[in-house]
Parts: C-alpha cells; structure tokens; sequence
C-alpha cells in the first residue's frame, strides 16, 4: 500500500450534518494523518485555496449541489488549464446521479464521482471507500511537494 | 462472491505480456464479465478508441510503451472533446515525481504504481475497478448515444 501519512482535505458541503460524519470519519484514520477543512461555498473554497499560505490540499471532496450553486464555478476554476490548483484531484460527493451531470463534470475534468449516501451509516462506509483508494493506493500529486 | 463487471469495457494499455495477463487475470477473477482489451501501445489504443462504436468505461494505461507512450496518449485523449471524459488510470511501475506530476497536470484521472510484490500487484488490480467501476459512477458517451 502506498501511505501518505499527513493529508489535507478540502471539503466543500454545506450540509452541516454530512459534513460532521465525513470529517469525523476521515479524522478517525489510523493509517493517515487527515486534514479537513471544511467550506460551505465554493467561492470561499476558492479563496482559501488561492490564500499565500495556504496548506498544501492532497485532495478536494465537493458536493455539487450547494445552496448557492457555486460548486460549477469552483470546477471551472480549479481544473482550467492555466490553474495553479489544476493537478489537486477533485472528486463530486454528491447524491445526485444525473448521467448527464456525471459527464458534463467528467468533461471539465473531475476526477472521479462518487454517490452520497444519505444513511449515516452507508456514509460512514463510502467515505472509508474512498479513504482506502485514494490515500493507501493513489500516489497523490501532494506528495510531490 | 463474484460480482458482475458485465457490459463494461476495460481498455487495458501494457507492452509488458507478463503485466497484462497478471492485470486481466487479477481484475476477472473478481468481474467475470468485464471486457478487458488489451493494446500494447497508445497507437493501438487510439486506434480502438477512435474505431470502436462504443467508448471504454476506463482506460489502464502504462507510461513507458514504444511507438506512442502513455502520457502522449493522455494528452490526446485529455483534450480530444469525444474522449477527454473517459477516466484513465495510470498504472506504472514509475513512482518518479517528474512522471508523477506530468500526467496529473496532463488530466490523468489518477495515478498508481505497479508493486514490486506479486501479491501486492494482485490487490492493487482488484482494487482498480472495485473503485472506479462501483464506487465511482461511471460517465458516458452521449453523443454516440445520440448517433
């Protein structure tokens, strides 16, 4: 397995509840060291991210359907061709399994989109699902730095 | 238990025979119906993607391959509007921070190395598409849908 020990992730959720359970769970590792900074916009997300200073963001965990849709903003932003933040993978959290959003987002560059589920349970899990893959197996571009 | 990988298509991208029958073997001893199919350089693989009526589900792609290798593949695929939403997976036995940053900055859609171990090679490749083809939902091509 492939460990990155120190991680920081960038959650974007402004559902209040959801947000407690993922960023207890991802705490809660004890193979890694995990971050969370948690954002209830997209726009301050993006703030955050462009602050001199900032910590290094392993990887961003963004559920689309926020109250003030700026979830779309911020993909277009991070995965331009001229960002800075381009290479830090962003992977949609969101209950929303609309093909066509699934592909659009896919086409902006997101890379990857897992479903959300609403069960504190099942959430518990699909978090440690995605815990598993993409900090124990994916060579992270954060490790880079 | 065995689950079904059926009506999905792993375009599998290896010039290594050895790694390619360990990758196909490992990923349908969990999937039985997963379609792997196995190019051994990016020109084939574009060829089968370019060709194909259907699109891959996920591409596997090694990086150092002759004729066309995998981040020149990427690239292409990352910036052709037909293709650049298909998930690849870069699976290299190059863990080289260089080769690491270039095919995320390239739009790789993660990036894995190839385990020295046999036994670690083998989880990696049930992990792969237990990840990306069940947690992860998948995209499609709507415009061959279309078509």
């Amino acid at each position: 397995m492939y460990q990155q020990n120190n991680i920081n992730v960038l959650l974007i959720d402004d559902n209040e509840r959801q947000a407690d359970i993922i960023i207890n769970t991802l705490k809660s590792s004890i193979v890694n060291e995990v971050n969370v900074f948690w954002h209830k916009s997209g726009r301050t997300a993006l703030d955050f991210l462009n602050t001199k200073g900032s910590p290094v963001i392993s990887l961003i965990l963004l559920e689309i359907e926020i109250s003030d849709s700026s979830g779309d903003e911020l993909v277009i932003q991070i995965k331009n061709e001229s960002s800075p933040h381009k290479i830090i993978p962003v992977i949609i959290f969101s209950n929303t399994k609309n093909l066509s959003l699934i592909t659009h987002y896919f086409t902006l560059g997101i890379n990857s989109w897992v479903r959300k589920p609403s069960e504190p349970d099942m959430l518990q899990e699909t978090i440690n699902l995605i815990h598993d893959f993409w900090f124990e197996h994916v060579i992270l571009p954060s490790t880079l730095t | 238990m065995m689950d079904s990988g059926q009506g999905k298509i792993v375009l599998l991208v290896e010039d290594s025979p050895d790694h390619a029958f360990l990758i196909k073997r490992a990923m349908m001893s969990v999937y039985q119906d997963l379609e792997i199919v196995w190019v051994k350089d990016g020109k084939e693989a574009l060829d089968f993607i370019m060709k194909q009526g259907r699109k891959p589900d996920l591409v596997l792609l090694d990086i150092k391959m002759p004729r066309m290798n995998g981040f020149e593949l990427l690239k292409i695929l990352k910036t052709n509007k037909e293709t650049k939403y298909i998930p690849v997976v870069i699976l290299s036995t190059s863990a080289n921070k260089k080769d690491v940053a270039k095919a995320y900055s390239l739009g790789t859609n993660c990036y894995l190395s190839k385990p020295v171990e046999v036994r670690d090679f083998r989880l990696k490749l049930k992990i792969i598409p237990s990840y990306w083809l069940y947690t992860n939902l998948l995209p499609r091509n709507q415009y061959n849908e279309v078509l």
